[in-house]
């Protein structure tokens, strides 16, 4: 596998293994953040609807409180509408009850039209009630001074109060331009005018005022033009409000709590003149800082917009959030930033937890996994049972492959199976009181080795019984029956080794690599003169002439150096007499393979040596003695074949002198002879003839035991038929009956096995000789899987108990001259058959004819 | 064709028996006064070589067929037919073993030597007389040998 795989498998374990974690961690932070950009949100629109209405609350309670003090200046005109004289007195009584209640109202005023005309009787009749009374205008200066000459004037004629506002009195309104604009107006439309943002007249603080003007026209003169309103028109009434002080007052007595900052502009004028008030919040001294940037107003959604009606002028209400404000209305307004702070918090601790949580998965499953593979792997077998009817039975609940194969059981065959049910021996055995005190008391135990048997299994196993805590019951068990076999096995062996080691003739000794000796058998022992025990730390120099110590040790040496078994006869010194030994000597070889000593054996073998030695001058001897026979044999079969090769031949010269000279004997001189001549002759031709076939049957039974056998299948069935026509051809006239079986087969030399034949036929021929219907028969049977032929007759027979001289050559049973025979035909045929490898007998009973029996050899054809 | 000088047969046999004999079945057969009788191995080689009693004898003049014995005097008949086949002079001689033996070791010998026939001597004395006769009529009247300026 190479790196490009591992890393790909490794990321996608990796992402396997953490998505989990990743998907929480994400989602945890996406909800972290939308949920606190949504409380955010939340709060701010909240907070926005709570401050647009505190606002528009706002703006209405001022709406309210304006309107009721412009409703005090329509009071006061209806005044001036309904009677046509107004005094000073009645004005002050009837505006007094306004004043006292109201801090909002700097003053109320009559101002009376005053033509340039009558400005002088005007201000000598007000002198009157207001001394030194004078029309005045504010000078370039700030001064006031008597105004100058006009065609009319508006003088502040009625004032209440008076204190505080004296110096406004006699002051012409229309004077000064801003105020005029605004008299004008309400003298034109004949309504309520509120005029734009003046500095009053009688103001020591730099603040702001408004007049609200209602103009007066006579009774009864009609309004209905703009001019016919001029020409009648007899005064205004005025409303001097100080802005600051009438909103204030209007706020305060509505006890609108704080929280709202307002800014209170002059919609119908240009910017520089326009503002008239800022409301700043009791909570918050500093003005808001949206004020001062105005131009953001627009975009500022923290801002709200109304309008205020005055006396047909609309002021605008700008009203800001105060900062104290998202306080008191959502309590804490931090709630977002801390609402993403703990999602966050959460979401690690939750990561954490996963994380932890995760590897202790993994640890879990890297524990169950080894345990798994402990328990499947362990070489000790495992066995998990469950205690059943309160610990009376024990259920298999898990069943290591270790006990599989050690109770030869399969783990599905008793899982869930009572143990008594599975395994039938198991309370003979003894582990079942185990179980059921283990399984109370809850202390392990051991049940030693024992043999657990039943029909199926006969194990020798140790257990080791101990209880878990969910309640179940282990038994680890080792099937220790080879090893139990194995010692009594060793235990045998080594008796039987340590018995043998004693009992063996042998001399048995174990020597270190340095040829000193360790142990040795007691029959070593004795021959060296001392106690086994005494053997160690000794070496061969201790008790062996020197030479014989330095040759065994060399031969240590060199099994140490070459690891090689040495197998030697050598000399050994024993109550000095030499001894021959025959040593063998092994290396010893510890665990690792290593040399780590001799181990020697040798015994005694000088009588056999010198059995051996006069065995092998007996075969020398014996050996010559065979040369010396057999040449002497040879030279005794060369004369013998000699001989009778001279026999024979030389034998035939006289015979046939013998016979030559006598037949020309009779040819020539038989006429000279009488009868009894002539028989003598013929005698001696007889005597002839017979030398002639004992000279013939000498040397065919030579030629038998000399030619070469060479076998072939023959059919005996054809040759006996040649053989019998033969005797039949030579024969006088005998009648003679031959049953021959045909086709018997024979495997053997066909020459020889034809002079058989001839041999025992003409036997039997010549022995039915005297039988009145003679009967030779040839057939053959099978014994024990061999052929056995068989020549019978029913000629004279013999008597069975010369049966063991019939075969003798040159031995007749009977009398000469009764049977003519060369003497050897028998002996020919036993020839025959024993060069053939097998056997001839014959049965027979005097009179009663002759059975020849005779086998080949067991000879396969090949 | 031409005949040899004189219609011979030697005769070479020891046993005066059997010479006899022989001589007598020859004699009935007419052929009787052609027969030269050497009795030993060395006076037939001496007769065929013309040596010693024989040395005045014409060398060519060969016998139409040689009746040998094997079993002889001085030189046995075996050597005798060996020389004969060595010589040129002599190897085509035909030659007759005539002997009491039967043994086929003798037989494969003669024949190894080149024997024109092998005949044992029968025991009968008719049996005899008549394998004799016969062979005299068939070596002599019947079998022809290539003339002498054939060499």
């Amino acid at each position: 596998m190479d790196n490009d795989k591992i890393l790909s498998r490794s990321i996608t374990q990796w992402y396997q293994l953490f998505s989990p974690i990743l998907l929480v961690a994400f989602f945890g932070s996406v909800i972290s953040f939308a949920g606190s950009w949504y409380l955010h949100n939340d709060i701010q629109s909240w907070t926005k609807r709570e401050f647009d209405w505190l606002a528009q609350r706002r703006l209405e309670v001022l709406q309210n409180g304006i309107n009721h003090h412009i409703a005090m200046v329509e009071d006061i005109r209806s005044l001036f509408t309904a009677t046509k004289t107004v005094t000073d007195l009645e004005f002050q009584i009837f505006v007094h009850p306004f004043l006292s209640s109201h801090d909002g109202i700097q003053a109320f005023e009559w101002i009376p039209r005053v033509k340039a005309a009558e400005r002088a009787r005007f201000e000598y009749d007000a002198q009157i009630r207001v001394p030194n009374f004078q029309i005045k205008e504010k000078s370039p200066k700030g001064d006031m001074v008597p105004a100058k000459p006009r065609l009319e004037y508006f003088p502040v004629f009625y004032l209440e109060p008076y204190f505080g506002n004296e110096a406004a009195m006699g002051y012409d309104i229309a004077s000064e331009p801003a105020r005029l604009i605004a008299l004008n107006k309400a003298r034109d439309t004949g309504k309520l005018v509120a005029s734009q943002r003046v500095v009053l007249v009688q103001e020591k603080e730099k603040k702001f005022g408004v007049l609200v003007y209602f103009p007066i026209y006579r009774h009864g003169a009609p309004t209905d033009t703009v001019s016919q309103r001029r020409e009648h028109l007899r005064g205004f009434v005025i409303g001097v409000f100080r802005v600051a002080d009438l909103i204030e007052s209007i706020i305060e007595s509505h006890m609108i709590p704080s929280g709202v900052d307002f800014l209170i502009e002059d919609k119908s004028i240009n910017k520089s003149e326009s503002f008239l008030y800022v409301h700043k919040s009791r909570a918050d001294g500093s003005l808001p800082p949206i004020f001062e940037a105005q131009q953001d107003l627009a975009k500022n959604d923290s801002i709200w917009r109304g309008t205020l009606q005055i006396a047909n002028r609309d002021w605008s209400f700008t009203a800001a959030k105060n900062r104290a404000l998202d306080v008191q209305i959502t309590g804490y307004p931090k709630s977002p930033w801390i609402f993403l702070v703990v999602g966050l918090l959460l979401t690690i601790l939750l990561v954490v937890i996963m994380l932890r949580k995760k590897s202790y998965l993994e640890d879990l499953e890297k524990k169950e996994s080894r345990y798994q593979k402990l328990f499947a792997g362990m070489g000790s077998a495992v066995a998990v049972y469950e205690a059943v009817d309160g610990g009376e039975d024990f259920v298999f609940r898990d069943f290591n492959p270790a006990s599989e194969r050690v109770s030869k059981t399969k783990k599905e065959d008793v899982l869930g199976r009572k143990v008594t049910d599975a395994f039938p021996d198991v309370k003979r055995f003894g582990i079942f009181e185990v179980f059921q005190r283990v399984y109370k008391t809850g202390k392990p135990e051991r049940h030693p080795v024992s043999q657990y048997n039943d029909d199926r299994i006969a194990i020798w196993v140790e257990n080791y019984v101990y209880k878990l805590p969910s309640g179940e019951v282990v038994a680890i068990y080792d099937d220790v029956t080879t090893q139990k076999n194995a010692e009594a096995a060793l235990l045998k062996s080594e008796n039987h080794l340590r018995t043998l080691l004693e009992s063996l003739p042998q001399k048995i000794f174990l020597k270190n690599t340095k040829s000193v000796y360790i142990s040795c058998n007691q029959h070593y022992a004795a021959d060296l003169g001392i106690k086994p025990d005494e053997i160690s730390g000794k070496t061969d120099f201790d008790f062996h002439p020197h030479a014989l110590a330095e040759k065994y040790r060399n031969d240590d040496k060199e099994i140490v150096e070459k690891g090689i078994i040495k197998d030697v006869e050598e000399s050994y010194l024993h109550n000095n007499k030499e001894l021959t030994v025959q040593t063998v000597k092994s290396p010893v070889r510890n665990d690792d393979g290593k040399i780590i000593g001799i181990l020697g054996i040798f015994w005694d073998i000088t009588a056999r040596k010198q059995g051996e030695e006069s065995i092998r001058n007996l075969n020398i001897e014996l050996e010559e003695r065979v040369r010396d026979r057999t040449i002497e044999l040879e030279s005794a079969n060369k004369a013998l074949e000699s001989f009778l090769y001279t026999v024979a031949h030389d034998m035939r010269a006289p015979l046939r002198t013998l016979d030559g000279f006598s037949s020309i004997l009779m040819e020539e001189y038989g006429d000279k002879l009488d009868d009894d001549g002539i028989n003598y002759l013929k005698s001696l031709q007889d005597g002839g003839k017979d030398m002639h076939r004992l000279i013939e049957g000498l040397l065919a039974l030579s030629r038998s035991m000399k030619s070469k056998l060479t076998r072939k299948t023959v059919d005996l069935s054809q040759v006996a038929n040649d053989v019998v026509q033969a005797l039949v051809d030579e024969s006088d006239n005998r009648e003679v009956t031959s049953k021959i079986t045909p086709a018997i087969a024979a495997y053997g030399d066909a020459n020889f096995l034809k002079l058989l034949l001839e041999n025992l036929f003409s036997n039997a021929w010549k022995f039915t000789a005297n039988s009145t219907q003679a009967l030779i028969e040839f057939t053959s049977y099978t014994k024990d899987g061999e052929t056995v032929y068989v020549v019978r007759d029913n000629g004279a027979g013999f008597d069975m108990d010369h049966k063991d001289l019939l075969f003798r050559p040159f031995y007749q049973l009977h009398k000469p001259g009764e049977y003519k025979g060369s003497g050897v035909g028998l002996a020919l045929a036993q020839r025959v058959v024993e060069r053939h490898g097998g056997q001839i007998w014959a049965e027979s009973e005097v009179g009663k004819g002759a059975k020849f029996y005779f086998t080949l050899g067991k000879v396969k054809e090949s | 064709m031409n005949r040899r000088k004189s219609q011979t047969v030697l005769l070479v046999e020891d046993n005066p028996k059997d010479e006899l004999l022989t001589m007598r079945a020859l004699k009935k057969s007419g052929l009787a006064n052609k027969v030269q009788v050497v009795r030993d191995g060395a006076e037939a080689l001496d007769y065929l070589f013309a040596k010693g009693e024989f040395s005045e004898r014409d060398i060519t003049d060969l016998p139409n067929v040689v009746l040998l014995d094997l079993k002889l005097p001085k030189i046995d008949g075996l050597e005798v037919l060996r020389r004969i086949r060595e010589d040129d002079r002599t190897k085509r001689i035909p030659v007759v073993i005539l002997t009491s033996s039967d043994e086929t070791k003798d037989m494969v010998a003669g024949y190894d030597l080149n024997v024109n026939s092998f005949v044992c001597k029968p025991v009968s004395f008719s049996d005899f007389s008549n394998a004799i006769s016969q062979l005299g009529m068939y070596w002599l009247a019947i079998n022809e040998v290539p003339a002498e300026e054939v060499e």
